[in-house]
């Protein structure tokens, strides 16, 4: 009986496909913002109570020469914060960075495509906003799914 | 009692090893983990007009129906110059999109913003863990750039 239970145990394992690419673990959200500069922008409000957002795949392209950005988390106005995450606002990636710090690729290359898995959950009860380049405007998709 | 139980176990193993020998061209994608039907649909030389993609043999990549809709995990893109051109990916219905046209990615825009890179170097490939979703009833179109034209190829699924 024992030997029987492992053998289904280990069959279920096999056919198990973890949180393999394309499977949705929860409400699939996108966001995207077109052609900004260095204003915290927000991208995605917060979910309901008891949800996060999490965030498995990003896409950016300059629409000039190479620019930099960074994610951040925090309170909007509908939150009672002040525009554009402007309340408590934390940096969600990269995590400890001061200003932008990642490329999005210039308008003459493959844009930069990141994905996470697991994926990079965005704190509960706080807006989504993204910041692009003085000088060179940023398009941001940013795609992840909700759950608690 | 027991044999039965074995025997369950075994099927169930083999089962689990037959997931693992699913032949590529399976209906469902080789990764094989997908919960619909696999899709490819692409668009080749697309300059400044928005076009609907299309099926391998030159039928139209039409919306699904019957509440089903386009999971998109994977795209890859190309121009066809030297020098690389812009894409957009948008969904709508009728002739080429040309109703109710709404933007896939970037959402946000309206116009051509990602780059095809020019045909000397690899071209653009995305990946979506969490797949971009084409609401029902939707075709997918592309619209590129005048003088250096796009090779689009859109992959994933179909399912409810």
């Amino acid at each position: 009986m024992r030997r029987a239970l492992l053998i289904v145990f280990l069959a279920l394992c096999l056919t198990g496909d973890g949180q393999a690419r394309g499977r949705i673990l929860g409400l699939q959200w996108t966001c995207s913002v077109d052609a900004i500069n260095d204003s915290a922008t927000v991208c995605a409000s917060a979910p309901e109570p008891g949800q996060r957002r999490y965030i498995t795949d990003i896409v950016a392209q300059s629409n000039g020469l190479a620019g930099f950005f960074a994610l951040y988390h925090g309170k909007a106005a509908a939150l009672g914060g002040g525009a554009s995450c402007s309340t408590s606002i934390a940096v969600l990636i990269p995590v400890g960075a001061a200003t932008p710090r990642l490329a999005a690729a210039a308008s003459t290359v493959a844009p930069t495509v990141l994905h996470f898995n697991p994926a990079i959950a965005i704190p509960g009860g706080r807006d989504f906003c993204v910041e692009g380049d003085p000088g060179n405007t940023i398009t941001f998709q940013v795609v992840g799914y909700i759950a608690p | 009692m027991k044999r039965k139980l074995q025997a369950a176990a075994i099927l169930a193993a083999l089962m689990g090893i037959g997931y693992f020998l699913v032949p590529s061209d399976s209906t469902v994608q080789a990764q094989g983990t997908y919960p619909g039907i696999a899709f490819a649909c692409g668009a080749d030389d697309i300059g400044a007009t928005l076009t609907r993609l299309k099926i391998s043999g030159g039928g139209e990549c039409l919306g699904p129906v019957d509440n089903n809709r386009r999971y998109i995990t994977d795209i890859v893109a190309q121009s066809t110059t030297a020098t690389s051109g812009l894409w957009i990916l948008r969904y709508g219905t009728g002739t080429n999109c040309g109703t109710g046209t709404a933007s896939i990615l970037p959402s946000a825009a309206t116009v051509a913003r990602l780059v095809a890179p020019a045909n000397t170097i690899v071209p653009t490939v995305m990946h979506f863990n969490t797949p971009l979703i084409v609401p029902t009833g939707k075709d997918i179109c592309v619209l590129g750039v005048a003088t250096n034209t796009t090779t689009l190829e859109v992959s994933g699924y179909v399912a409810p």
